[in-house]
């Protein structure tokens, strides 16, 4: 498979406080998720774009936290010049940082497109302070018929203590065969919206755009 | 019997010796999961921000105490007055636009305290949401109290929902520990009772106002808060919500004690933090406790008024007051109220008689930082001239659903609400006074209420400037209460002129 259809892939579908410029989640604007759901009651809406080189797509998700620690999601991926990619997921916290303890969560997806077998996903997560106020979140995948892959995601909020609306986010990895390096940044807009964007690195160059709001 | 035994126990540890475990903690205090809740859904959700200087003012709030709490869980309690302070001092005066992510600013805090941050956010999340429904355009004042009902059914709904009913803060702020924090940081403590000045007092500034009218009052309400209450280091007590916001307690009495009971387990928070001979797993253990002591679920199927006096299911309040728990000192009678010094909430704050029971609720007078109920529209004219600085007067009118909302300048000049606005006043027997004493939204409405009551058929109707320039001084039924201050302070009281 190539980059860009698998950063195109996991572009979809939603978790943790997403309303929260703290809180990240799979293709907003990185790979990388950490280990919470969103609030339980939470409906939340993710859209954005991604380009690489003249390949323009569209990624939307509208997820549900049903349950405490709990949520589900559907999705798509409309990317031009290959088929549309629809997704349901599953995302659970099952621990939150105590002491020195990391937080603990899992995802598990199906995707596919329309008269093809499905194809399914494991993503175990840790999440864990670094120093005082920054954060590395390790996630292990595991998806069918693939080599298993990880990534390491890194956050940062920016601007404190005069600012506390934009962390910084970065990531390496190893997936589909492929190092992956990227950049981004997520900013607060208003009390329900963050805007997002990223820059990755595997085998060619991607620009992430992205909207999410909690309503 | 559990019940029985975590009272006994946590009686006979007050004082002298640290608060003990109670056999019957919730089990989710000890939960490793996030468990984090979203408010309630709504198209009034997030209104606080039609008034920008309010919002800034309220989301600053969450960033002070956030700083403080990680700054004392990192090492950093020894600066707390002075590098903290002038970082959160900071803050305050270039506020941020947007919520404030807590969990981000005092990220071990919630690694070391998360299931108090459940509880706090989740009161937090009430706290905002009934400031967004009174501040909705488009809805009755009816709808906007059905609708802050069902906020407080919601919020009752989960296990992490903090008492409505009346405690006992000398009880409560009572335990080895208690004090400590305010002692030995003033200035910071002085911050976070301003906050609870500003989260309080806004409710009656809301309440029922038409949403048009509330802006206004922040004007003088923002300055108070930004250039006074934040800085107090003289406050005896924290501020409490039937104190700051009367009506709004007397209508929502389950909500008013939740806050104050929210506020006095940040009180006990702060002092448990501060104590430098606990272990860090002790300080865990004792947060525990003084959460399950305000916890709804500590106290189910207890009732306002229940009583075990001076402990934890100590729910009686002071006359009048069923949003408000005993405070030290006080009886059912009379109680001390910062800047006043000690008041019968029950009687009018001005001349000493009682205020209805039903019908029309009079007026209340917000100045100097203090908000009092009084009978009449002149007796609260004449206390807020009593008063230096600015007032805010919200009176009743003829019309239930039309409250009259009176600003003075420094001058004792008032501007109302309603512009047709006039007054009945044909001074007589203050028993009688409210009676007397009136305002209306119309000449018509006036019209109506002498051809009514004979015995005003020949009075004039004021206009707003005519009947600000009158003062019939204290009246003779004036009772102060003379008594000393239970905190061991100077008595304060109120007096002067403009």
């Amino acid at each position: 498979m190539k980059l860009l259809p698998t950063l195109c892939l996991l572009a979809i579908a939603s978790k943790s406080l997403a309303s929260d410029h703290n809180n990240f989640e799979r293709g907003r604007p990185l790979l990388f998720d950490d280990a919470y759901s969103i609030a339980y009651g939470e409906r939340e809406f993710q859209t954005g774009f991604s380009l690489t080189g003249n390949h323009l797509g569209l990624n939307s998700s509208l997820g549900y936290g049903f349950a405490k620690n709990q949520e589900i999601s559907i999705g798509f991926d409309a990317n031009r010049g290959s088929n549309t990619i629809g997704e349901v997921s599953f995302f659970q916290n099952l621990a939150r940082e105590i002491n020195d303890s990391p937080a603990f969560g899992f995802r598990v997806t199906a995707n596919g497109t329309g008269g093809q077998r499905p194809i399914g996903s494991l993503r175990l997560i840790a999440t864990k302070a670094l120093h005082q106020y920054d954060k590395i979140h390790l996630n292990l995948d595991f998806e069918s018929r693939q080599e298993p892959g990880f990534l390491v995601g890194y956050s940062a909020p920016i601007g404190y203590p005069k600012s506390f609306d934009q962390t910084f986010v970065a990531e390496v990895g190893y997936r589909q065969k492929q190092a992956i390096v990227g950049i981004g940044m997520r900013r607060q807009i208003d009390p329900r919206s963050v805007l997002d964007f990223g820059i990755e690195s595997g085998k060619t160059l991607q620009l992430t755009f992205g909207y999410t709001i909690a309503f | 019997m559990p019940f029985a035994i975590a009272f006994a126990l946590i009686t006979l540890t007050q004082s002298s010796q640290l608060p003990v475990m109670p056999p019957n903690m919730p089990s989710w205090l000890n939960n490793s999961t996030a468990d984090t809740l979203f408010y309630k859904p709504a198209s009034y959700n997030w209104d606080i921000n039609r008034m920008p200087a309010f919002a800034k003012d309220m989301y600053a709030t969450g960033v002070g105490h956030a700083m403080a709490y990680e700054a004392m869980v990192t090492g950093g309690a020894p600066e707390l007055e002075t590098k903290t302070f002038n970082i959160i001092d900071w803050v305050l005066k270039h506020q941020p636009t947007k919520p404030v992510d807590e969990g981000a600013i005092s990220p071990t805090f919630m690694r070391k305290y998360g299931s108090l941050e459940k509880v706090f956010d989740w009161a937090h999340l009430l706290h905002f949401q009934v400031i967004d429904v009174f501040m909705h355009p488009g809805w009755t004042d009816s709808q906007k109290e059905a609708e802050v009902d069902r906020l407080w059914k919601n919020y009752s709904s989960q296990p992490y929902a903090i008492s409505g009913l009346p405690m006992n803060m000398e009880f409560l702020d009572g335990f080895s520990y208690s004090g400590k924090f305010r002692k030995e940081n003033p200035k910071v403590n002085g911050l976070f009772w301003g906050y609870h000045w500003l989260q309080t007092v806004n409710h009656d500034m809301l309440y029922r106002v038409p949403v048009q009218d509330q802006v206004a009052q922040y004007a003088l309400i923002g300055n108070r808060y930004r250039e006074t209450e934040l800085y107090r280091i003289d406050r005896d007590f924290m501020p409490m919500t039937a104190e700051m916001s009367p009506r709004f307690a007397k209508r929502f009495p389950q909500i008013a004690a939740s806050f104050d009971n929210l506020h006095m387990l940040h009180d006990n928070v702060n002092d448990i933090l501060a104590q430098s001979n606990l272990s860090e797993s002790q300080k865990q253990d004792q947060v525990k406790i003084a959460i399950y002591r305000v916890l709804d679920s500590t106290h189910k199927d207890e009732d306002p008024g229940d009583a075990v006096p001076k402990s934890l299911h100590d729910h009686r309040h002071p006359f009048g007051i069923p949003g408000m728990g005993m405070m030290k000192g006080s009886d059912e009678d009379s109680m001390f109220m910062a800047g006043m010094g000690w008041m019968d909430m029950s009687k009018c704050s001005h001349c000493s008689i009682s205020l209805p029971d039903s019908g029309p609720w009079g007026a209340t007078v917000s100045a100097e930082g203090w908000t009092m109920s009084v009978r009449c529209l002149m007796c609260a004219r004449d206390m807020s001239a009593e008063t230096p600085g600015r007032a805010i007067i919200r009176a009743s009118t003829e019309d239930p659903n039309r409250l009259l909302v009176l600003i003075s300048d420094e001058e004792g000049n008032w501007t109302s609400n309603i512009k047709e606005v006039v007054f009945l006043e044909n001074y007589g027997d203050h028993p009688e006074c409210n009676d007397w004493s009136r305002a209306f939204t119309s000449r018509a409405a006036f019209d109506k209420y002498t051809k009514a009551n004979p015995e005003f058929k020949d009075v004039k109707p004021l206009n707003l400037t005519d009947w600000g320039k009158l003062n019939h001084g204290k009246p003779v039924t004036y009772r102060k209460i003379d008594k000393p201050n239970p905190y061991g302070m100077k008595m304060e009281g109120h007096g002067g002129g403009k």
